[in-house]
Order: C-alpha cells, then structure tokens, then sequence
C-alpha cells in the first residue's frame, strides 16, 4: 500500500488546513493511505472528528524530544515519531507533504525523506517573507506555490539563486 | 438592508477589515445607511479587534457592524447570514478555501483585492472588486437592483468554481507528486 505523509501545526477551520484534508481525501481517492501529522499540539480542533470519520489516521506529537515524565506515554510516542521519521521516513512513505513554509522548521531536521513537499500558502500581503533561506537550500526538496504571485514574491525577495530546491506551482482544487 | 458577511479569523495576517469599515463610511457619505457587516470568526488577536472597533467608531459606523467572536462552520450559519453576501479577500486573482467553500455553500461571494500592487489584474467581473472604489460601487448596485446583481454574482460564482475541480493532467500532476517514484 503506497503511504504519504501531511505535515501541519493544527487542524482548526483554516484554508491549510481544508489544503491537509482536501490532500487526504485525494490520496484516499487514488488508493494511497494518508497520515496527518499535527506537530506540537495536542488540542482536539475542528478537522479531528471529520478525520476520525473518514478513518484518517491522525498523529498528534512532538518531533523535537522534551522529557516530559508527566506525560511518559506522550514522551515515549514523541520518541517512537521522532526515531521513526528521521531514520525510517523514506520506507514509511512515498511523499511528505508539510503545509505552510512557517511550518518547515517542525520537518526539516527531523523527517529524513528524499521527496518532501513545502506547500507555500500564504502571499506576501499577510506578512513579511522572514524563511531562512536554509529552508530551499535541499535540491531534492519541492517548494510548490498554489498562486503565481507567490512564484513571483518568492524570487523577488530572495532571488532566484537562492532555490537550490525544485518548485512547482498546483493551484488550489476541490476534489468534489 | 445589505447584510455583508466576512468569514476570517480576526488576526493579524487576515488584518484587511478597515478597508471594509472604510467602504460602510463612503456608502454612509453615499446616503446608504442600511449596509451591516458581521465578522464571522475567532479573535486571534485583541489588537486587531480593537483596532476595527476603534476605526468603526472614528469613522461613525460602530452600529454597523458586529462581531461572532467565534469560528462558525459556513454549514451551521443561520439561514438570514446565509442569504447575505459574503466578503472574501483575495490576493489579485487568487481566491483561498475560504471563498470557494462560501460558493459550494451557495452563497452569494464577492471578492476584494488586498494586495494594492495588483489591482489592475482581475478579470473584469462582477464578483471581483479590485478596489475599495469597486466594493463600494457594487454595493450601490446591489442597493439599486438588488434582483439583477444577485443572478449576476451566482452566475459569476458558479462559473469559477469549475476551475477548481481537478482534470486529468492535474489529476496526474498531483499523483506524481504524492508518489514521486512512479
């Protein structure tokens, strides 16, 4: 069974978050078991029982270890997440998909994986563009803008030599 | 009465709602009073709330306006916030999830331009307002022949939300990037 990887920070009523599900649901379409991976937060949000419904598997922990040893069974499922996903990452899925380039610092040292995608999905007019340029420095890594301003905006803030990484651009979709 | 709704969270990366209360002031200066805003959505951020409430009294149109100060799934609106136009903010051409899910609703969807650098980039229809100039204007219009722009913006709507629904060369573009190898 071929498996991808979505990566976000929440999964509240937001448009990354209708981009996680709107993701899900075409792999689930298309035969592929997708994961969605909420870093960092351990809320149940608004997209949780939709999952649950559609039998989505949702993960909630931490990549980067704390202990925690009033939480031990959160600290072991952190260690178990966090081993597995930077040693085990390319044989566990396809592809990794991380919403948002605010997300990236939550996946990039700590899911190990030749194909990972960095969903762009905001513009420049919602705030300034603060990313390392670390961030696009991976040539097997894809930024993918989902609107050509974006496309635009990133190269005249950073420059075009600055992507060592692929980009692609795959506007928004609604699968039904 | 024009009931406008704006579905966002209040923060301050959706912080575009002054051009809104601006919009209600022109249409006041316009002799139209009966226009109400409600802003649909959970407070992020305090200062931006404030800075609305602030502006709208600055600009004397606090009583039109008003606040859920929650997140409401577009499905659970009441049917009077239903049959309202709802403000969707864009960035040129670009509409996010919001907008589109606000026509699958069926609800009547207007767009705004936030990104002052690209206003002259829309297709000339009725649903896009490139301008605050533009928003206001519509909202005269809607004032005048309620009847007419109604079937004017559905029909806008309807047809935009067609390219969003993915054909078999998207369809195969995101397949290979979800399974790269292949």
């Amino acid at each position: 069974m071929r498996k991808i990887l979505i990566v976000n920070g929440h999964l509240v009523m937001g448009g990354a978050e209708k981009l996680v599900y709107e993701l899900a649901v075409f792999a689930r379409k298309n035969n592929i078991v997708p994961t969605v991976l909420i870093v960092d937060n351990y809320a149940r949000e608004y997209y949780d029982p939709i999952f649950k419904q559609k039998k989505i598997k949702v993960v909630r922990t931490r990549l980067s270890i704390i202990r925690n040893f009033r939480a031990p069974l959160r600290m072991l499922r952190s260690m178990y997440w966090s081993f597995r996903l930077k040693y085990f990452a390319d044989r566990l899925y396809d592809s990794v998909h991380v919403i948002g380039l605010h997300n990236i610092y939550r996946a990039k040292d700590f899911i190990n994986h030749s194909n990972r995608f960095y969903w762009h999905v905001t513009n420049a007019a919602q705030g300034a563009y603060n990313y390392p340029e670390s961030y696009f420095d991976n040539p097997k890594d894809t930024v993918v803008c989902i609107n050509q301003c974006q496309e635009n905006e990133l190269d005249s803030h950073y420059g075009n030599s600055v992507f060592k990484c692929k980009r692609a651009l795959f506007p928004l979709f609604l699968n039904d | 009465m024009i009931n406008l709704n704006v579905i966002s969270r209040i923060s301050k990366d959706k912080n575009f709602f002054p051009d809104l209360l601006k919009t209600l002031y022109l249409l006041k200066n316009n002799g139209i009073n009966d226009v109400h805003i409600l802003f649909i959505g959970t407070v992020y951020s305090p200062n931006v709330y404030q800075n609305i409430i602030d502006t709208a009294s600055r600009l004397n149109v606090s009583s039109n306006i008003a606040f859920t100060e929650k997140s409401i799934p577009m499905n659970e609106l009441s049917d009077e916030i239903k049959s309202g136009y709802f403000i969707n903010f864009t960035i040129g051409e670009f509409t996010g999830y919001s907008g589109l899910e606000s026509i699958k609703n069926g609800f009547k969807t207007v767009f705004y331009n936030i990104d002052k650098s690209l206003k002259n980039e829309h297709a000339n229809l009725i649903a896009y307002c490139h301008t605050l100039d533009e928003l206001t204007a519509l909202i005269i219009n809607i004032s005048r022949e309620q009847a007419f722009i109604n079937k004017e913006i559905t029909a806008c709507n309807q047809e935009m939300l067609n390219r969003f629904v993915l054909n078999s060369t998207r369809k195969q573009q995101l397949l290979s990037m979800m399974l790269p190898k292949h």
